[in-house]
This record gives structure tokens, C-alpha cells and sequence, in this order.
């Protein structure tokens, strides 16, 4: 009796490893995915055109380096150079639409100073999830703050219907767009705000005549630029760099009509690709998460039934154990039957992506080659206005 | 020669390019304006293959530069149409007699002058110059 019951031990363990091995590999995994629209806010205070601050957006980071490591296969390197050209400008419309700011623009290089800034990188975009890095400053040099938004949709923002209205992913630009007003409202002040503005002012002023606005801007204990003197209101010098900014601003308007462009033409293909690529995405997780499970428990089964087999006292124990082998060997070969599964979703996704990059690379091409083209003309203009602003400089000096 | 009269020259030097930048931005902008349009009125994705010829770019698209612009006559808007490619889809009208040149225009009535100088319908137009007039203060003046 007492044999009985040791003997009936392992079996029972084995049956326990077994059932908890097939229960493993029959767990899916779940992710949770939101559908509440946040809308983006507009600002209930009606504040005066003066104090609204113009925002300029840099083209993103692609975020090429910082790629995960699962994720290196499927990632295509064209296509996420082309969202660092797409979302920006997204972003860039959102913000206008909210009425909270003045211009924003997305700005073609660094040159022409915004009262805030905004950089960003793409840290994932696959149709299903997008993940972005976004950091925030003013002229002054003053750090808002960096923060990640992160936004998983479902198959429903592909829905026609909501595609006309809006971007799938539009609700990570909102959630942008209203913790930059929100920190603006709680820590900015009016005064501050003029102050930006100012410095703005005076920092293209700089780049035009650094031999008279260079004293009027200085640096503070933490390094961020302050005002030294403001220069008068009708300062004839300052009155010219007024009018060379409005025509920088053309420009930049200049350089948005590209990307709108830009925009227009990839709109379409991009949504085809990032639809298709959401539901291979799924697919892909789920027959890895599958493999992965199926692996774990045949492997575990495998031992079991092993330890059973070789140990086993009873012939009923050592028979287990063999089953609890076989049943692990299954797992293990539908582990590699689902790997191979795995590896045609993923062949899948190269060619979607493959396919995506023949018809935009072509299109950042031009874009940013025209950019260039334009920036090139530009400031061989500037370049000209800076010599005449210099020699107007001397010749008022020597008029005094 | 004063330095007075130094300053003048230079200051009317500034104008000179200020006329020849604007007309190559103005020109340029309508250019990408309209494409922008062509763009959002075409079928993107029925472009297969999409090479730069395709969508708009290339060499035909590329922005004139400032030295073409600057050859033509001041105030004149550059024609950003190459020579033997077909009419584009808007044409630019020449602003009526009493409007000035744009020089002192700030970015609103500059938005102004250049909705009235593409618009093809005369009544249209004649409003925008209207409200270009209003905003400048150019009938007050008169």
C-alpha cells in the first residue's frame, strides 16, 4: 500500500506538468487597446494675439538607432524616414487647428528662431502602435519637458468613415497638443511669454546684425538666454530685420506648401501599408507569443517525461513518463511549425514595407531636395542683406 | 558721398532685393500651392511606381532661383511655368492700376494681394483688391 502510494506520486506530478504545459500553451496573450478619443482642446482664455507663441517643429528623428530589438526585422529604414516627414507636419496641423498658438510651422533647418520648439523621434510605428519622443523648449533654452506618447488603436480607425475625419493615430498628436498647452497654462507666464517672444526677435536679429544686437542678449546662472536691453521700438536697424523676418516667414510658408505636398501624396499609400501591416503585426505576435509557448511547455513536458521514464518505479509511472516525452516532442515540432508560420508573416511585412518604400522614398527624395534647393537660394539672399546691414550699420555709426 | 546719402543708397539696395525676393516666393509658393492642390485632388495611390516624374518632383519641380527671378522687371511676379509646358490651372492676374507695389506689405495683405492676383473670377478679384484696399488703407490715403 505504501508503495502504492509513492509510486502514484510521480504520476501524478507528471500529470501535473503535463496539464500545466498544455495550459501554458494554450494561454493567448491580450493587449488592451483603447478606444476613447481624446479630442484636442482649444483654450477657454482668449488670449491676445501678442501673447500667442509661435511654434516651430523640426523633422523627427526616425529614431534608426533606437529601434527594439524584436522589432529590427520588420522595421523598414525608408519608411520611417518618411514618418519623420509625415507625423511632423500632422502634428504641426493639429496644433494650428487648436487656435492655442500662433504660427506653427514645421521648419525646414534650425536656423530661424520659434518662440517654442519641438523635437521629436519615432520610436515605433507599425500600423498597430506608434510610440513617439517629443521634447519641448523655447527660445530662451529653457526646457519644457520630454515625454513619450505611446498609442495602440484597433482595426476600427481603419474604418473608412473614420479615416476621412481623421489621422489613426491622431489621438497621440492630440495628447501632444494638450499637455503643451497645459503646460504652457501652468507654468508659463504673461510676462515670460513676452519675454520668449523678444528673445526670438532679437535672436534673428542677431543672425542679421550680430555687430549691434549681440549686447542685447545675455546669458543667466543656468546658461538660457535673457534680455540685456531691449532695443527702441523704432530702431531703424531693427525695423529692417523686422521686414527680412516676415519674408523668413514666407519662406518657411514656402517650404509647408512642399510638405503639404508631400503629405497629400503619401497619405494614401501610407494608410494601405499601415493597414495591412496592423493586422500582419497582430498576426506575427500572436503566432510568436504561440511558438514561444509551445517551446516553454514542450520543453518542460520533456523533462518531466524524462525524469518519469528513467525514474519511475512503476511500469505505470515510466509509461507516463514516455507519453509526457511524446506530448512534450509535439509542443516542441508545433513550436517550429508556428516559427515558420512566424517567418512568412514577417516575409510578409518586408514585402508591404518593401513595396511602401518604392513609392515614397522617391517622394522624400524630391521633397527634401527642393527644400534644400530653396534654403540654398534663400540664404544667398540673406547672405547679401547681412553685408548690406552691416555696411548701413557703419554708415549710421559714422553719421553720429 | 555723405554718409546720409551712403545710407540711402544701401537702404535702396535692401528694397531692390526685398522686390526681387518676393516675387521669386510669391511665384514659388503658387507653384507649390498648385501642386499641392494637383496632389490633394489626384488619386496618390494610383501612382505606381511613383518616381519622382510621377508625383510632381524632379527636375521640372525644382524652385527657380533667385537669379531668374531677379532678371525679370521689379514687382513682376515670376511665371514659375516652364517654357512649352501647358497653361497652369491658375493663372496670375496683374493687380489693378492703383494698387502699388507690394513692398510694404505685411503677411496679411501680402495673403491678400496674392489670393486677388490668382483668382480668376473678375467679381472675386475685385473684392479681394477691395478688401487688399480696405486693410492697407490705401483708400483712406486717396
Amino acid at each position: 500500500m505504501k508503495q502504492l502510494v509513492t509510486s502514484t506520486l510521480p504520476l501524478k506530478n507528471l500529470t501535473g506538468i503535463i496539464l500545466l504545459a498544455l495550459f501554458v500553451s494554450a494561454c493567448g496573450m491580450h493587449t488592451v487597446k483603447s478606444t476613447t478619443y481624446t479630442p484636442v482642446i482649444s483654450d477657454s482664455q482668449n488670449v491676445p494675439e501678442d501673447y500667442l507663441l509661435d511654434v516651430g517643429i523640426a523633422i523627427f528623428d526616425p529614431g534608426i538607432d533606437e529601434i527594439a530589438r524584436g522589432e529590427e526585422e520588420t522595421t523598414n529604414h525608408e519608411i520611417r524616414v518618411a514618418e519623420s516627414r509625415y507625423a511632423p507636419y500632422l502634428l504641426a496641423e493639429t496644433l494650428q487647428r487648436s487656435g492655442n498658438w500662433g504660427i506653427v510651422r514645421l521648419m525646414p533647418n534650425s536656423a530661424s528662431p520659434m518662440d517654442v520648439f519641438i523635437d521629436g523621434t519615432i520610436l515605433q510605428s507599425n500600423g498597430e502602435a506608434m510610440s513617439i519622443r517629443i521634447a519641448v523648449s523655447d527660445s530662451t533654452g529653457r526646457d519644457w519637458y520630454t515625454r513619450v506618447y505611446d498609442e495602440v488603436i484597433s482595426q476600427f480607425s481603419y474604418d473608412p468613415s473614420q479615416r476621412q475625419q481623421n489621422d489613426p493615430f491622431q489621438v497621440l498628436y492630440n495628447n501632444i497638443a494638450n499637455d503643451l498647452l497645459m503646460f504652457r497654462n501652468n507654468n508659463i507666464t504673461v510676462q515670460q511669454i513676452t519675454e520668449i517672444r523678444n528673445i526670438s526677435e532679437l535672436l534673428f536679429a542677431q543672425r542679421f546684425s550680430p555687430e549691434v544686437f549681440d549686447t542685447y542678449l545675455g546669458e543667466d546662472r543656468r546658461g538660457n538666454i535673457q534680455i540685456v536691453s531691449l532695443p527702441a521700438d523704432s530702431d531703424p536697424l531693427l525695423e529692417r530685420v523686422r521686414d527680412i523676418r516676415e519674408r523668413d516667414f514666407m519662406f518657411i510658408d514656402t517650404v509647408q506648401d512642399y510638405y503639404a505636398t508631400y503629405v497629400r501624396q503619401m497619405r494614401l499609400p501610407y494608410d494601405s501599408w499601415r493597414a495591412l501591416s496592423y493586422d500582419e503585426t497582430i498576426e506575427l505576435r500572436e503566432i510568436q507569443a504561440s511558438a514561444r509557448r509551445n517551446f516553454i511547455a514542450g520543453a518542460a513536458a520533456v523533462v518531466g517525461g524524462l525524469a518519469a521514464a528513467t525514474g519511475g518505479s512503476t511500469y505505470a509511472s515510466q509509461t507516463a513518463g514516455i507519453a509526457g516525452v511524446g506530448a512534450g516532442a509535439y509542443l516542441i515540432k508545433s513550436g517550429f511549425d508556428k516559427r515558420a508560420e512566424a517567418k512568412i508573416h514577417m516575409e510578409a511585412l518586408e514585402e508591404l514595407g518593401q513595396s511602401l518604400e518604392d513609392e515614397v522614398a522617391p517622394q522624400v527624395f524630391t521633397l527634401d531636395d527642393r527644400t534644400i534647393t530653396l534654403t540654398g537660394s534663400v540664404e544667398e539672399q540673406y547672405l547679401q542683406w547681412r553685408e548690406i546691414l552691416a555696411d548701413l550699420y557703419a554708415a549710421e555709426v559714422g553719421q553720429l | 558721398m555723405t554718409a546720409a546719402e551712403r545710407a540711402a543708397v544701401l537702404d535702396e539696395r535692401l528694397r531692390q532685393g526685398y522686390e526681387t525676393f518676393d516675387g521669386f516666393i510669391l511665384s514659388e509658393r503658387e507653384r507649390a500651392q498648385n501642386e499641392s492642390n494637383a496632389a490633394g485632388s489626384s488619386n496618390p495611390g494610383g501612382q505606381s511606381g511613383g518616381s519622382a516624374g510621377d508625383s510632381g518632383g524632379g527636375a521640372a519641380a525644382q524652385p527657380q532661383t533667385l537669379e531668374e527671378a531677379s532678371s525679370l522687371p521689379p514687382g513682376v511676379i515670376a511665371s514659375s511655368r516652364p517654357a512649352g509646358a501647358p497653361p497652369a490651372p491658375n493663372q496670375t492676374f496683374p493687380p489693378p492700376e492703383d494698387i502699388p507695389g507690394g513692398r510694404d506689405d505685411d503677411v496679411v495683405a501680402r495673403q491678400l494681394r496674392e489670393a486677388a492676383m490668382s483668382e480668376p473670377d473678375p467679381e472675386l478679384r475685385e473684392a479681394l483688391w477691395e478688401e487688399y484696399r480696405n486693410y492697407t488703407g490705401i483708400g483712406d490715403q486717396q
